[in-house]
């Protein structure tokens, strides 16, 4: 019997006992399995799929502190912004003015909406200033809906007198307006907001005058829950494309039954156990667990393959090829299935929730695979009828064998290895010259999330259009002492970083509490411009404060400021939240805050969307490097401890390497930014691009201690279980290929990526692994010779 | 019609057990009766059908006892 992967004849003996064992023992075995596995699915029933807008963020960033502790009252990330477009004529009609003011009302009753955020001319926090009675006063715009044309032309004049309403809440040219509305973050019901817009808002209000758009994240994340039943559609289709080229692999459909019964049961613990943990699926990373369950049918496959051929080898003996099977990959096997889960594990050093709940859930399940693949497989196969005998000697006769041994030889040529050092040199200098153009953050204006033409982004454009910037950056003011902002030159300081920042291209208008200052003391000299100044008196000021803010609940003034005038906030409201525009005016406000430190005042860096999102950014940018290295340590590790070699990890990381450089110059090339999405995409690519050298170097390993031949040893290693690995790369390939037809773009892109991650890295360990392995002679493969001359040389004795 | 789990898990089933039957009654015979055919020209093709009978026979006789 040959040995494999690195393991002493005495290990190879005793993984003989405990293949032998399993057999003995399937009863209670299976009866164990059976009852945990029906336990699990009982727990995976109850399971929910949910996405958090918090469990995004990076949370022990700065930004993001500031971001919790102030989003309640100042207005967070979780922003809908709804607009009503008119085709003819504009929107002062008492048509569409009421049918503003009863969608703001629908807003208002919105599930989980922070009722003192919403801003529309139609809710009563949205105020205007007039004088009545010799006093100030700042009435709602709308009270009602308008009855007679004169409360029409009122409501237009209102508007056009008042600069925080005109141009931000109705377009300077009155054909769109838009209400606004900030959730609470925490466990919002992102599908029932979806369903209440589309019944309560876009069904009664909309006609063939009307156009009304609807984005923001509660809006995105419905579309996206919406969407997620794309999974169902790409599972199925998978499924059945899977089972009949296993079938048409194999020749038999127990073939194709044993890696679906692998794929099931850790998919079955891996969804009972994220339900146990009290953890929830998130539709944006449904492509991962559908990629462990494709790796835990890759390995079945693997061991499929390998039953075949020791059913052959041991004369016909199912018994003995169950456990030769089982002791000849668990090594290759098992180091695969833990690299997996450790190449997975990293992402926990992210610290962002969402992601670290993916490294808990995505590792446990892998381990799950363990018992389902290694432990149970003896057994398994022992209930199944052994494979027909001619099928099994005949299939190694067929076109796919044969299309094997002819690329093998053309790959172990002498001009087929020199061709194969000189293409990968070339792809790894052209990835490394494209590689440089990779952005950091969103490259795109609209949501990454979905496609371009997607409803949403559609949406998204088109608001863009008529407000310039609807992506709020808040950066909260804190006083240094109760009453700070009375003060002018606390005032004079929001002014100028307001003015410092908002001449930045990208931002669409501003607002600060400066701005209100200036309009009510305006309003004190008949509206002259001249007087829209901040007053150089602390008492001056606060008695504009008192007139402005007395007739209102302090629900309301609460968005402006709090109620011992201590912390206020300058909003930036940002065209769009691709990487660099965020990084700019981030670093506007950095150079600001250092420019001209205020005595009364600091500046905190930053809530709303651009704030979060360049806490994402930075942290990307923290993570990205660190992820790759650590990644690949934790596998170089494995490898040294498996193969007992420092060398051992080089030759098998190589195609990982050119691997993740072109996927990373194709993202530059396609203009796919790296964000909290695409960042698992490395480590979860690197675990399963492992496999494929672990098993072709046991292989190698096993096969020169029979031979003795470095040569031959490579070449029957390719063109047997190079040729498992083939056809399993293929499949999960062309599986993780159909994610690209999914609506959700995100899920589509990383599926394709990690198609391309594991195509590129399969076609290297296949190519260039064992070109280098045959030009280097490797001394952790080299020292295995000996035993096989020991082994000749005791036999002819 | 909108896909669900439900549904979805519901066709997997009826897929996996219709194909079973489809290899075991369909396409194993016909399969059997193509090598048959081609063991009158190809001696690889006789040789494992040869082993086949062999291995069954061997089988027939392990019950037996």
């Amino acid at each position: 019997m040959s040995g494999s992967g690195t393991s002493s004849p005495e290990e190879k003996a005793a993984l003989y006992k405990v293949g032998d064992w399993l057999v003995d023992n399937r009863g209670w075995v299976s009866l164990i399995t059976i009852a945990f596995t029906a336990f699990m699915a009982y727990e995976a029933t109850k399971l929910q799929m949910f996405t958090s807008f918090g469990e995004l963020l990076p949370y022990n960033h700065p930004f993001v502190s500031v971001h919790n502790k102030y989003s309640r009252q100042f207005g967070g990330a979780n922003n809908i912004t709804i607009m009503f477009e008119v085709k003819d004529g504009t929107i002062f009609n008492k048509d569409t003015l009421t049918k503003i003011f009863k969608a703001t009302q629908e807003v208002d009753v919105l599930p989980d909406v922070n009722h003192d955020q919403i801003d529309s001319i139609g809710h009563r926090t949205t105020r205007y200033l007039t004088m009545q009675g010799g006093s100030i006063s700042s009435p709602p715009v709308m009270r009602r809906p308008p009855v007679t044309e004169k409360d029409v032309e009122q409501i237009k004049n209102i508007v056009h007198y008042s600069e925080n309403i005109h141009g931000i809440l109705v377009s300077l040219d009155d054909k769109a307006a838009l209400i606004r509305a900030n959730f609470h973050e925490g466990r919002i019901d992102y599908r029932q907001i979806f369903y209440d817009i589309n019944s309560k808002i876009l069904e009664p209000f909309q006609d063939a005058n009307t156009k009304i758009w609807v984005a923001g994240e509660p809006r995105l994340y419905g579309w996206i829950y919406r969407y997620s039943n794309d999974v169902f559609w790409i599972l199925v289709v998978t499924y059945c494309i899977e089972w009949v080229l296993r079938w048409m692999y194999f020749h038999d459909w127990r073939g194709s039954l044993r890696p679906t019964i692998t794929g099931l049961l850790a998919a079955i613990w891996g969804l009972g156990f994220i339900n146990l943990i009290g953890f929830a699926l998130d539709p944006l990373m449904l492509v991962v667990p559908f990629l462990i369950t494709a790796r835990a049918v890759s390995h079945a496959i693997q061991m499929h393959d390998r039953y075949y051929e020791e059913y052959q080898k041991n004369d016909w003996h199912k018994r003995k090829a169950i456990v030769a099977a089982f002791a000849e990959l668990f090594v290759p096997t098992f180091s695969g299935i833990v690299t997996d889960a450790l190449g997975v594990l990293v992402i926990l050093l992210i610290p962002v929730v969402m992601l670290q709940k993916l490294a808990i859930t995505a590792s446990w399940w892998i381990l799950a695979i363990t018992v389902s693949e290694v432990l149970l497989n003896p057994i398994v196969y022992y209930y199944l009828r052994a494979p027909e005998p001619e099928m099994v000697m005949l299939r190694e006769e067929g076109w796919f064998k044969r299309f094997m041994d002819r690329v093998t030889d053309l790959t172990l040529s002498k001009t087929g290895q020199a061709v194969t050092v000189v293409f990968w040199i070339a792809v790894a200098v052209l990835s490394a010259i494209f590689l440089r153009g990779l952005t950091i953050g969103d490259p795109t204006s609209a949501s990454p999330l979905l496609w371009l033409d997607s409803p949403y982004n559609q949406s998204h454009v088109r608001i863009q259009q008529f407000f310039g910037g609807v992506e709020p950056l808040i950066v909260v003011v804190e006083g240094r002492e109760k009453k700070a902002l009375q003060d002018p030159s606390a005032l004079e300081a929001m002014e100028s970083f307001q003015r410092y920042v908002d001449s930045d291209p990208d931002i669409g208008y501003s607002f600060s509490l400066a701005d209100i200052v200036k309009s009510i003391n305006m309003v004190f000299f008949d509206t002259e411009p001249r007087w829209g100044v901040i007053p150089g008196e602390v008492a001056r000021i606060a008695n504009l404060f008192f007139f402005y803010f007395a007739g209102s609940p302090p629900s309301e003034t609460s968005k402006y400021l709090d109620p011992s005038y201590t912390n206020g906030h300058v909003t930036f409201f940002c065209r769009n939240h691709q990487g660099d525009t965020v990084a700019r005016i981030i670093e506007r406000c950095r150079e600001f805050i250092a420019k001209f430190p205020s005595d009364k005042v600091d500046f905190r860096l930053a809530g709303g969307l651009i704030g979060v999102t360049a806490a994402a950014n930075e942290e990307i940018v923290r993570n990205d490097i660190l992820m790759n290295v650590l990644g690949l340590a934790t596998i170089y590790l494995i490898l040294l401890f498996t193969y007992r070699s420092f060398t051992a990890g080089i030759y098998m990381l190589l195609p990982l390497f050119v691997s993740n450089g072109f996927v990373n110059a194709y993202m530059s090339v396609r203009n796919i930014g790296v964000n909290l999405h695409t960042l698992p995409v490395v480590t979860v690519g690197i675990g399963f691009g492992i496999d494929y050298g672990l098993y072709i170097v046991s292989r190698i390993i096993e096969e020169i201690r029979i031979s003795g031949s470095l040569f031959d040893a490579v070449k029957t290693a390719l063109c047997t279980t190079g040729k498992g690995v083939t056809f399993t790369a293929v499949t999960m390939v062309m599986s993780t290929m159909l994610w690209t037809t999914s609506n959700i773009r995100f899920d589509a892109e990383m599926g394709g990526l990690l198609a391309m991650w594991m195509g590129v890295s399969f076609i290297a360990s296949q190519t260039l692994m064992p070109v280098l392995i045959l030009i280097f002679k490797p001394k952790f493969i080299m020292r295995e010779i000996p035993q096989a001359t020991e082994r000749a040389g005791a036999a002819t004795a | 019609m909108e896909i669900t789990f439900s549904n979805a898990g519901i066709f997997l089933i009826f897929f996996t057990i219709a194909f079973i039957l489809m290899d075991e009654y369909i396409a194993k015979p016909w399969r059997r009766a193509r090598l048959e055919r081609l063991a009158k020209t190809d001696p690889k093709v006789r040789e494992a059908l040869a082993v086949a009978a062999r291995v069954a026979a061997r089988e027939k006789g392990a019950e037996t006892d």
